[in-house]
């Protein structure tokens, strides 16, 4: 694998994986989701 | 620092030797099994409500059922680690996956405080023990080369980390959309795809190959336990299980009394989850370049830092996300390094028996963590105790781990008759 190919493939990982994180944290910020565990995770203990 | 150092003895270690699995191949079919055992078991919280409610448990039926499974996680995993270094990690991980599904399937048709015992304790506490990191790590140092195990170990938990990280809104909406019962099964229909991945960790010719002394189970437990680093290792994961439990237990309860919105918690409870899988990769890639004791003293000494900035700081909304990015960071990072370092001391043939043994340390401090949390609170009005014996045990443990030392442990080789 050529040296740029090799670059760009690992921006693309790295982005890729960067924007699933991103997108589960955004998940944790949802209102409705994030009452939810609030009430879980407040009543739990 | 000699380059030695960091490396395993090649005459007892078979992963000197060519790879007899891909190193893509094991890390996607490790990464894949943990983000899934690792999971699964991290929403389990969010079952205590709703099944309380329907089954008129208390709410120490479930936690009893929780704290059983904690702690036949880490007595399994001696067991199943040696039976993955002797019969092959895929059996152990398919076998586990078997339990892994029997026990959500059983536990949502429990109806009795045994039967979620049984279920939830027992039979999910056998399957992680078959189906985490010290199985998966075993197939790892035993097909990745030792100069990139580090690294290796560190996707392989950045991917277990990722998994908590996403399986906590996953499973809430699971529970919300389908009820409690459902969730269960679907999650136990999602734990049988690890036996599939299972089969991309079949190795060939298991204890065959290598060139290294063969040595008797027996044998290795004698040598481990008589090796200060093993118990200095085993003692610092000690506490990284209580510092870690204590403050995923009872920090929501820590922000109620001082006032704090639950919405803070769950702001607190993402961030660590997010910062846990930079911390975890992060530290593989550092156990390539640094040596891992040291790495290993950081981490504890950072948390005994972190954690006393926090107490001593005023405590707003900023300062609980700031520690929990901190505390987020530094997470599940002592996983990679303590168990790459007992793959370089006592090379790889029980590398899985050894990381469970390791790994019962790191649950029994669990188990300390929560009950003392709550024994102290409940003894002193407050967490102020349990947060200051967190930094000191911090510091012993940081202290425990320099005198580790990273060689591989010379054998002799058996003389002919």
């Amino acid at each position: 694998m050529t040296q740029p190919t090799h670059i760009l493939r690992r921006a693309v990982l790295l982005l890729l994986a960067l924007s699933t994180l991103a997108a589960v944290f955004t998940a944790y910020l949802d209102p409705e989701l994030a009452l939810d565990l609030a009430t879980r995770v407040w009543s739990c203990l | 620092m000699a380059c030695s150092d960091f490396q395993d003895n090649p005459r007892m270690n078979p992963a000197s030797t060519p790879s007899r699995l891909s190193m893509s191949q094991v890390l996607l079919c490790g990464a894949a099994i943990v983000t899934l055992s690792m999971g699964i078991r991290h929403g389990f919280g969010l079952f205590l409500q709703p099944m309380t409610m329907d089954r008129g448990w208390s709410r120490e039926t479930f936690a009893f059922a929780l704290a059983v499974q904690n702690l036949m996680w880490g007595l399994a995993g001696p067991v199943a680690g040696m039976w993955a270094d002797r019969f092959g990690a895929w059996r152990v991980l398919i076998v586990g996956a078997v339990l892994y599904a029997a026990g959500l399937v059983t536990m949502a048709m429990a109806t009795s405080g045994a039967g979620l015992t049984g279920s939830a304790g027992f039979l999910l506490g056998m399957a992680q023990s078959g189906t985490t990191y010290a199985v998966i790590y075993g197939v790892i140092a035993r097909n990745v080369a030792p100069e990139k195990r580090s690294w290796a170990m560190g996707i392989t938990a950045a991917a277990g980390s990722f998994g908590q990280f996403l399986m906590v809104p996953v499973e809430s909406g699971l529970i919300g959309a389908l009820g409690w019962q459902t969730a269960l099964i679907v999650l136990g229909c999602a734990a049988l795809a690890i036996a599939p991945l299972a089969l991309g960790l079949r190795e060939p010719h298991l204890g065959q190959a290598g060139g290294g002394p063969t040595q008797s189970v027996r044998a290795a437990l004698r040598e481990a336990f008589g090796h200060p680093s093993f118990l200095w290792l085993t003692a610092g994961y000690f506490v990284c299980g209580f510092q870690v439990v204590f403050i995923g237990v009872h920090m929501p309860s820590y922000l109620k009394d001082h006032g704090l919105t639950p919405e803070v918690a769950t702001t607190s409870l993402a961030l660590i989850g997010l910062f846990n899988v930079f911390g975890t990769y992060a530290v593989g890639v550092l156990g390539q370049r640094l040596a891992k004791r040291h790495i290993l003293a950081g981490i504890y000494l950072l948390r005994g830092v972190a954690i006393t900035v926090f107490v001593l700081a005023p405590l707003t909304p900023w300062s609980v996300y700031l520690f929990s990015a901190v505390i987020g960071l530094l997470w599940l990072s002592t996983v990679p390094p303590t168990n790459a370092i007992v793959a370089q001391i006592f090379g790889v043939q029980y590398m899985s028996m050894l990381g469970g043994i390791v790994f019962l340390s790191h649950q029994l401090g669990s188990f300390a963590g929560v009950w003392l949390g709550g024994r102290l609170y409940d003894l002193t009005g407050s967490y102020h105790v349990v947060w200051w014996l967190s930094v000191m045990l911090g510091v012993m443990a940081a202290l425990a781990n320099l005198p580790v030392r990273e060689t591989a442990i010379e054998r002799r080789a058996p003389q002919p008759a």
